[in-house]
């Protein structure tokens, strides 16, 4: 056989790659792809920092590829690629500081690549920003190149790879990652039809496919896991423990939520002197995105290698005993931790913000004692220890916001902190601001942008999640290092020096720095609401007879006492020099108004007021699903897929055509000629008499046509159509009268047979 | 229905992407997999329904070898066109590249050929392998539909003294019948400048033509043509430039080939009719008792007798490549003027 054999004819093909220039449609598609995961890394650079430089370098690599794309080979372009990719590594590597440049062995390298692959969110590497700038020209440069010349099958290729990466690491969302699949998809699907020109034929096929891939992405779920975060429905609301402990503990962020609910279930039990809000993680990084990690924790869990450092002021020492009654992930305890049961130290890492997890799980019934310091201080030395001289890693670690924080949250803490001094003073003053300015709700929706501009300027209620991240926040405006915290409340008290504590009690608040004094405990949750639905959501269990609600010893108490000893003013009972200030009204927190400020009065809170408080349902139904207004961005592109699914769907199985035919037979359109008005005239009237009788046989003249008809019954009208048909396309004269008359005739005649109308005008 | 590389990759990215899933947590995967499960699916349903096409061939015209011609194929019956790679098989005697992708029911597929050896060659039946619109899975459909090509021998321009000696037959043939008168008459336009007689025209004011009453009955040269088995393409090529290069003078030719014999006269129908018979010719003896001249082709070359002179046609014919001019509508050739002086 002499014929070319196809491998042949396709290498030759691949070599004689052309530039297309930017006008192809399928480079839309390239282009789509290429953003999705460049929008990933700029969100990294816009929460560490430096989005400007990597924007600037993003375009760079955007227009060399566009430039070097007209005359360059494939072979040289990889060879730039490589050049990008190797200098930003080089780039990064000095980026890093000094000591942590002896990490960078092989072994670690290929150990970090793995962990990012199954989960790692990029967010937790070492200088971030720069690994972001340093790793994205490459690859865009690359695939935009590739797309330029058509190759758009080896664009994809590389772009996919990018945006595979960061769908593993799980940076990229739902929505980023649809986005850059239907960009991979037009760009394939065009590229394939454009090679052989049938885009005109196929294009409503492409969008219908793209469309069907929109539309079930966003509500089935097909992998195994645990459900991918879908783009619209709200199955169910999470726990509250679930969202802060539960998977939190071992995984490195927590996210923000919608609506919540409470678990009633007993977690453990504390045997401890004092009561404390045990702290389970503290969380460094802010994103303030809700549907990635809200707050991430940043560095590696050393293993736990023997007593701890304090505090780097005074402390006393706490021993706390804590005892799951179900399997945890998590090891509570005050702040701040230093020493753990011999037994379980080779089990028990140290994170990088110092609190303590256990490497495994901690089985029912298992009970581990914690030594913690607790740091002691009065008023005035958290007053006198203001300054900037913070230390270098707390400053560089708890200050950091994104770049992309709105002006608006910083003026409004401004104006709130304005009479205030010291960061105390200004601490205090957030905390009671929050307090009395937000209600406390388990029922939210989750909100689309930043979470704490949105606390603080859109909703009006919010339950500690949202409280806890706004003061962070608005404190890390002012230039005061503080950290988000996880963990539990103290729990019921059930005798002196044990508590019980449920899943109910998992809660989240602010840890502020003071330098000599460390970390100090703050929390912006107004707490008798808090309480009152903790307490209603007990009693609901116990008379639902729900397992685990309850321990020897716990079901006497019908409201659970919350102590929260830890905030600054009931600390100060322990030290001999009280403040005198008119604010220093220290209580010994038993009574279930933890005071917040220096006064008294919790100013706009009382104990028990239960209308603040709403209770979650379990599900989110019950209420007809409104019209959204203003529709988020997810809402915005199903709508879109829908309606061009529809659209091209139509097209493709041909449900336009018979409404077009419908269009055709009732107008007439312009006046023309007399002889082509005539000639349309009858066109129409035997398509009209075609559904209503029969087709015109070929080669039957019209006027046996007609005449045909007429022995059925045809109106006389339809014959004289005809015969002025006759006349005009056989040549005879015929002039405006007569064209108007047949086409007032014949729409007259189409009107009639209509359905409804039709009635009407036939009577 | 097979998976093309394109396909396999996206099966292979869909089914890590669900192990990874399974083992580190969903993630953003779904948003992945689905969309490849669509992809896939809306793949097979598309080439369900793909129809098999109807294929017409445009067929170039029958040429001689060495020339390179284009083909198109059309395909009808394909209401929406579709995505495609087109083969076509062509038989031994015909080079080209006949695969393309194209879009099938849409713009015709056009590719060349090149008739490398004389005969009849067959273009067909041709390969559709459709493609869905990512290229995922790919479906062959079978067009059993062939056409049939004819390529002429090389015809080798013959050099002067080969056309002496034909022209001498000529006149041979001819100097019997000057019994008739030539009449005289007046120049027309289209006349053979050879035919107008100088001598009279000189005693008059205008051009005179001698027109040869006879002209109508000049008899026909034959020629026999034999050859042994490998000998079959000289001996094609040896007949046909022999016979073409009578016609030229105007010499009605009896060819004696060993499958058929024709009688043609000069014209373009008459050139056709015996570069097809030489074309089709195979190997053979003919006979060749009364014939004016006799080749015969072996493996090693073809000798040609003449009146009882034998050449080699390698002697006879002028350089060493081919002549073929195109046969232009109206019969002519460039060259149609180029005179022998007698």
């Amino acid at each position: 056989m002499s014929e070319s054999g196809p491998s042949d004819v396709q290498s030759a093909r691949e070599a004689a790659s052309r530039y297309v220039g930017l006008r192809d449609p399928a480079l839309v598609g390239a282009l789509l792809l290429t953003l999705s995961y460049v929008s990933v890394l700029y969100h990294v650079t816009d929460v560490v920092g430096g989005s400007r430089d990597f924007a600037l370098a993003v375009g760079g690599a955007f227009l060399l590829a566009t430039v070097l794309g007209r005359f360059l080979r494939l072979r040289t372009a990889v060879l730039v690629t490589a050049v990008l990719v190797a200098g930003g590594a080089a780039v990064y590597y000095f980026a890093v500081p000094e000591s942590n440049r002896a990490l960078f062995t092989t072994a670690r390298v290929v150990d970090d690549t793995v962990a990012l692959l199954t989960g790692l969110s990029v967010l937790r590497l070492a200088k971030a920003g720069v690994w972001a700038l340093a790793m994205a020209p490459g690859p865009v440069f690359l695939s935009w190149y590739l797309a330029l010349r058509g190759r758009y099958v080896g664009s994809v290729l590389v772009g996919g790879a990018a945006l595979a990466f960061f769908v593993l690491t799980g940076d990229a969302g739902v929505l980023v990652t649809l986005v850059g699949v239907v960009g991979a998809a037009a760009a394939v699907g065009l590229g394939t039809l454009g090679e052989v020109g049938a885009v005109s034929a196929q294009w409503d096929t492409l969008a219908v496919v793209v469309a069907a891939m929109v539309l079930l992405s966003a509500t089935l779920t097909v992998v195994p896991g645990g459900a991918a975060q879908p783009l619209l429905a709200d199955r169910g609301a999470p726990t509250m423990q679930g969202n802060l402990v539960g998977s939190a503990a071992s995984t490195d962020s927590v996210t923000v939520q919608g609506s919540i609910r409470l678990s009633p279930e007993v977690q453990f039990t504390m045997e401890s002197e004092e009561g404390h809000y045990w702290g389970v993680a503290a969380y460094d990084r802010y994103t303030g995105s809700t549907s990635g990690g809200t707050w991430v924790r940043t560095g590696e869990a050393e293993p736990y290698d023997g007593r701890l450092g304090g505090p780097p002021g005074d402390a006393r020492e706490v021993e706390q005993t804590v005892t799951a009654r179900s399997r945890m992930n998590a090891l509570p305890s005050a702040w701040r931790p230093v020493a753990v049961d011999d037994s379980v130290s080779s089990a028990t890492e140290v994170t990088g913000q110092g609190y303590l997890r256990p490497t495994g799980t901690v089985r029912t019934n298992q009970s581990i004692s914690v030594v913690s310091e607790v740091p002691e201080y009065t008023q005035r030395e958290l007053r006198e220890a203001d300054g900037d001289d913070y230390p270098a890693r707390v400053s560089e670690a708890y200050l950091q916001l994104p770049e992309s924080t709105s002006e608006r949250v910083r003026q409004r803490t401004a104006e709130v902190t304005a009479d205030e001094e010291t960061a105390y003073d200004k601490a205090v003053a957030i905390e009671r601001y929050l307090e009395s300015n937000k209600q406390y709700s388990l029922t939210v929706d989750k909100p689309d942008g930043d979470v704490a501009d949105a606390f603080l300027f859109e909703m009006e209620s919010g339950y500690c999640v949202y409280y806890a991240s706004t003061m962070v926040v608005m404190l890390r405006t002012q230039g005061i290092p503080a950290r988000f915290v996880t963990g539990y409340t103290s729990g019921q008290q059930v005798e002196n020096g044990e508590y019980v504590v449920r899943g109910l009690d998992s809660h989240a608040w602010v840890q502020v720095y003071f330098p000599d004094v460390g970390w100090v405990n703050f929390d912006p949750t107004p707490s008798g609401p808090r309480e009152s639905s903790e307490n209603a959501r007990v009693e609901e269990a116990r008379q639902n007879g729900n397992p685990n609600v309850d321990v020897d010893g716990s079901e006497q108490t019908t409201t659970a006492t919350t102590v929260a000893p830890d905030s600054p003013e009931t600390n100060t009972t322990t030290t001999a020099t009280t403040t005198t200030e008119a604010d220093g009204n220290a209580t010994n927190g038993t009574d279930s108004n933890a005071p917040r400020g220096p006064s008294d009065e919790i100013v706009g809170q009382e104990p028990g007021v239960g209308g603040n408080v709403t209770t979650a349902d379990e599900g989110i139904g019950g209420s007809l699903p409104s019209i959204p207004w203003p529709p988020t961005r997810e809402q915005v592109g199903i709508g879109l897929a829908l309606l061009v699914g529809l659209v091209a769907g139509g097209r493709r199985f041909g449900a336009f055509t018979g409404t077009y035919r419908t269009l055709w037979l009732y107008r007439h359109g312009a006046r023309t000629e007399p002889r082509a008005d005539i000639e349309r005239a009858y066109t129409r009237l035997e398509h009209l008499l075609s559904r209503e009788y029969r087709d015109r046989r070929p080669g039957e003249t019209p006027r046996s046509y007609l005449q045909s008809l007429g022995n059925v019954g045809l109106d006389d009208r339809a014959v004289e159509v005809g015969r002025l048909y006759e006349r005009a396309h056989y040549g005879a004269t015929v002039d405006r009268a007569d064209a108007d008359r047949a086409v007032r005739t014949v729409n007259e005649l189409v009107w009639e047979r209509t359905p409804l109308v039709g009635r009407l005008l036939r009577n | 229905m097979r998976l093309t590389r394109r396909g396999g990759g996206v099966v292979v990215v869909a089914a890590a992407g669900f192990a990874l899933a399974g083992l580190f947590g969903a993630r953003a995967i779904n948003a992945v997999v689905l969309p490849a499960a669509v992809a896939m699916a809306a793949a097979y349903l598309q080439l369900r329904t793909f129809p098999v096409p109807d294929l017409a061939r445009d067929l170039p015209p029958d040429d001689f070898v060495g020339e390179t011609a284009t083909v198109e194929l059309r395909f009808e019956g394909v209401s929406r066109p579709f995505a495609g790679r087109v083969t076509d098989e062509l038989s031994e005697g015909l080079s080209g590249d006949a695969a393309g992708d194209v879009a099938v029911g849409g713009d015709p597929f056009v590719y060349e050929v090149t008739y490398e050896r004389r005969g009849v060659h067959t273009l067909g039946p041709a390969t559709v392998v459709g493609r869905d619109v990512f290229g995922l899975l790919e479906r062959e459909l079978r067009v059993p539909n062939t056409d049939e090509l004819l390529a002429y021998p090389t015809v080798y321009r013959l050099g002067r003294a080969a056309q002496h000696e034909l022209l001498g037959l000529r006149e041979t043939e001819r100097s019997e019948e000057r019994d008739e008168f030539d009449r005289l008459r007046e120049y027309d336009r289209g006349d053979a400048l050879r035919n107008v007689n100088w001598k009279a025209s000189a005693k008059r004011d205008e051009l005179v033509v001698t027109e040869f009453a006879a002209a109508a009955d000049v008899s026909a040269v034959t020629v026999a043509a034999s050859a042994s088995a490998e000998g079959a393409d000289r001996m094609a090529e040896a007949a046909a430039s022999v016979t073409l290069a009578l016609l030229d003078v105007d010499v009605p030719v009896r060819l004696v080939l060993p499958t058929e014999t024709v009688e043609v006269e000069s014209g373009v129908t008459g050139r056709r009719r015996l570069l097809e018979a030489c074309a089709l010719t195979t190997a053979g003896s003919a006979a060749d008792a009364d014939a004016d001249i006799v080749l015969r082709a072996t493996g090693d070359g073809v000798t040609v007798a003449v009146d009882g002179l034998e050449h080699d046609f390698d002697g006879l014919r002028v350089g060493s490549g081919p002549r073929s001019r195109p046969i232009a509508e109206d019969g002519s050739r460039p060259d149609d003027h180029e005179e022998v002086a007698v």
